[in-house]
């Protein structure tokens, strides 16, 4: 059962078998986790939409059709459900202008990366290039940073982001484009500190 | 950037050059990926970019590593196990059902239930409806008189002697509703009377008595009747007026009984009240009420507790002598079965006293509440001294029928006080048998008691009662004083009233004393009768306001009592 395809898995869990359900939430959770998380950068919001990603799916089950793929579906539920929460948290923030910029959550994970990651010597370094890259793409356009972190977190095609997205794939990579020069851009001043991360 | 690509002048290139996010993000498969590491080489612009898209992914990847999300957190645990319950509890979309399998799972449904049991309830009220039957049972008169069933009076064969057809008294089975009979209002008032049936009258005044009457008829005056027939010279007074029909006088047309029981007797239970009466010659007479389940409804039934005969009929044949002893063929006997309780036994009670008022005209008033109510009662007569009594010689030597008829007035006064204050019905009944027997006083006081206390009018039929009662009672002139009463306001009861005028008259003449007879004045009182009766009241002589015709015909009668006599 663990080899047996998405879309095989979906299928049978249409039919009744829920264990067929625990293997794929077991499969894709964590991807999914990571895409909301950056999302919305908040990790208990993160878990909250990954609950309801996936429950989404069970009440969904039975209009799934093999037709479609089955990351693009469950990236397409996660995605219209981070789309709403941007939104909210933009109203949010429009109403909070003295908040403090940058929150511990941030950091928190920056810290959490290193200390799994890299280094103790260059922790001072991806401390600092972590906090410039986040800087950097949540100054995205929402249409660029979704597609951005598609690709990129969630390691997903351009074709599937055009289908997740909805919009032509030459769009999706104009978006990337863009948002890979924004990122190029803020990087500039960090080249050296990040061929550093990298080593 | 794209826009570079064409520094190197080659358009080919610059459509490579499109390729180099594909080449940096690892899409391009086989031939495109190929060529595309053929341009590669040859354009520096390619280079630096697929350069700078290496560097911006790898520092993403360096400081955005995909992260675990907390399995430790029991917020996740929970989560998860929410989300793995949620997804145990969907119900996988079923297959297909056959049609056995729809209809099954539409049966079983409670909808389905329901929905039955309203389409079931609704049919057969339909179903009621177009048959008729839903009609809510409304006790139509029609209806009712179509299934009346035979009185009990009736069911007695009792057959007459003086030859009167069975089927005369036999009640019929008239269908049209008993307040609506003048027919037997008629019969009523001549089986008392002795006049001839004129529907006019009961028609427009008397209905509603009439039908009330008519239950009378079918044990009353049917007994009265073969009394009237059986009685000869020793017979009451009233009774052998009344039997002496073809002699010179009007003949009394024998009524056709169209006895009706009252509806309200076919509905209910009975509820029996009997009691014993004594007669003279000390047997024992028991009468049952049957009492329905309506107010104020009564069914007498009669019963001879020593005798085998029962019912009115038998009653009939012991006022008529047949069937008794020589003690009760007496006359006193006679007549206190006569005047006694035998006549309550004819009351089988008024139908048509549930609708009083509603069902007379409008011409009956207060009587004894308006116009009388200064009418002071009079003088209670003895009872022994029963105002038909014959010659005063013959009354007194039957004193133990006046025990006895005192016995039964006693028991009489004891129902009277018990039920007077019962309903409306009762106390009229009572009264109607108390004028009947004789106690015109009393009667009187019922009838004001009800004017007083209720709606209740008294009719020209009971006020005529009061009048035969006084007549009887020797109070001639508190009778012509009713009958003049009557007369002015009752037009359309003339003839009623006529009758009773000349039965008044006729009383008169008799009470008179045989060597007075020859006396001008036919109203005189008799001078010394020593009937106990007689002393109770002194007539006054009392204008008889009659046409002269009415004077001579009673002198005529009077010729002929002398002739009798």
């Amino acid at each position: 059962m663990r080899d047996d395809s998405d879309e095989s898995l979906m299928l049978r869990y249409r039919d009744g078998d829920v264990r067929a359900f625990e293997v794929l939430v077991n499969r894709h959770r964590r991807p999914i986790f990571n895409f909301v998380l950056r999302f919305v950068r908040d990790t208990a919001v993160a878990e909250d939409m990954m609950q309801e990603t996936f429950l989404r799916l069970v009440k969904s089950a039975d209009s799934y059709e093999r037709q479609a793929k089955f990351t693009t579906w469950l990236y397409t539920i996660a995605r219209n459900l981070c789309v709403d929460q941007s939104r909210r948290a933009k109203h949010r923030r429009a109403q909070s202008l003295d908040a403090p910029v940058g929150d511990e959550e941030g950091m928190a994970l920056v810290e959490m990366v290193a200390a799994e990651q890299i280094g103790q010597d260059r922790r001072a370094i991806s401390k600092e290039l972590a906090g410039k890259m986040k800087t950097a793409i949540e100054a995205l356009p929402d249409e660029q940073r979704e597609i951005f972190l598609l690709r990129e977190v969630s390691d997903l095609q351009f074709n599937e982001i055009a289908e997740i997205v909805g919009v032509p794939e030459n769009t999706v990579k104009s978006r990337m484009r863009y948002a890979l020069e924004k990122l190029r851009e803020a990087l500039g001043e960090y080249q050296d500190l990040a061929k550093a991360a990298q080593s | 950037m794209t826009t570079t690509n064409t520094q190197n002048g080659s358009a080919e290139s610059g459509g490579m050059c499109e390729q180099a996010l594909d080449y940096a993000y690892d899409e391009l498969t086989g031939e495109a990926k190929a060529a595309f590491e053929r341009h590669l080489p040859t354009c520096a612009r390619c280079q630096a970019e697929v350069a700078s898209f290496g560097r911006v992914r790898g520092a993403v990847r360096a400081v955005m590593p995909l992260v675990e999300p907390p399995p430790a957190s029991a917020q996740m645990g929970s989560l998860h196990a929410q989300l793995m319950h949620a997804a145990a509890q969907r119900r996988p979309a079923g297959k297909v059902l056959s049609f056995g399998g729809r209809v099954k799972k539409v049966v079983l449904h409670p909808a389905f239930a329901m929905a039955a049991s309203f389409v079931f309830v609704a049919g057969a009220v339909g179903l009621m409806w177009s048959h008729n039957q839903l009609v809510t049972p409304v006790a139509t008169p029609a209806a009712e008189s179509s299934v009346a069933p035979q009185p009990v009076v009736a069911a007695a064969p009792a057959p007459p002697p003086t030859g009167v057809p069975a089927g005369t008294t036999t009640p019929s089975s008239d269908p049209s509703p008993t307040h609506a009979s003048p027919v037997a209002g008629n019969k009523e008032a001549a089986g008392r009377y002795d006049y001839k049936p004129e529907p006019k009258v009961a028609a427009v005044k008397l209905d509603w008595l009439s039908s009330r009457d008519t239950s009378k008829d079918k044990g009353g005056n049917e007994a009265l009747k073969t009394a009237h027939k059986g009685k000869g010279a020793d017979a009451p007074m009233d009774t052998r007026l009344d039997a002496s029909g073809g002699g010179g006088r009007k003949s009394v047309a024998a009524p056709t009984t169209v006895a009706k029981p009252s509806p309200k007797y076919r509905s209910g239970q009975p509820n029996n009240d009997s009691y014993a009466l004594e007669l003279a010659d000390g047997k024992k007479l028991r009468v049952t009420e049957e009492k329905p389940a309506e107010k104020n409804v009564e069914r007498p039934k009669v019963s001879n507790s020593d005798d085998t005969v029962g019912g009115a009929a038998a009653l009939g044949r012991s006022q008529s002598g047949e069937g008794l002893t020589a003690e009760q063929q007496r006359p006193g006997a006679g007549q206190g079965s006569w005047n006694g309780q035998v006549r309550n036994f004819n009351n089988s009670s008024n139908s048509a006293g549930a609708k009083p008022s509603s069902t007379r005209g409008d011409s009956q008033q207060g009587y004894y509440g308006a116009g009388k109510a200064a009418q002071g009662p009079a003088p209670t007569a003895a009872p022994a001294a029963q105002p038909t009594m014959p010659p005063p010689a013959a009354t007194a030597p039957a004193e133990p029928g006046a025990q006895t008829a005192t016995t039964k007035q006693r028991s009489l006064r004891e129902n009277q006080s018990q039920g007077i204050e019962q309903s409306t019905d009762s106390s009229r009944r009572k009264a109607d048998e108390l004028a009947r027997s004789g106690r015109c006083d009393d009667a009187e006081k019922v009838y004001r008691s009800l004017e007083k206390n209720s709606a209740f009018r008294v009719s020209v039929a009971e006020r005529l009662n009061l009048v035969h009662c006084k007549s009887q009672a020797g109070q001639f002139q508190r009778a012509q004083d009713e009958i003049d009463s009557l007369k002015v306001q009752k037009r359309d009861s003339n003839q009623l009233i006529e009758r009773e005028q000349e039965f008044l008259d006729k009383s008169r003449a008799r009470r008179a004393p045989m060597p007075q007879q020859a006396s001008p004045y036919v109203d005189a009182p008799a001078p010394a009768p020593k009937s106990p009766a007689v002393q109770a009241e002194a007539p006054a002589p009392a204008p008889v306001q009659s046409s002269p015709s009415k004077k001579s015909k009673r002198a005529a009668d009077t010729a002929a009592d002398k002739a009798a006599y």
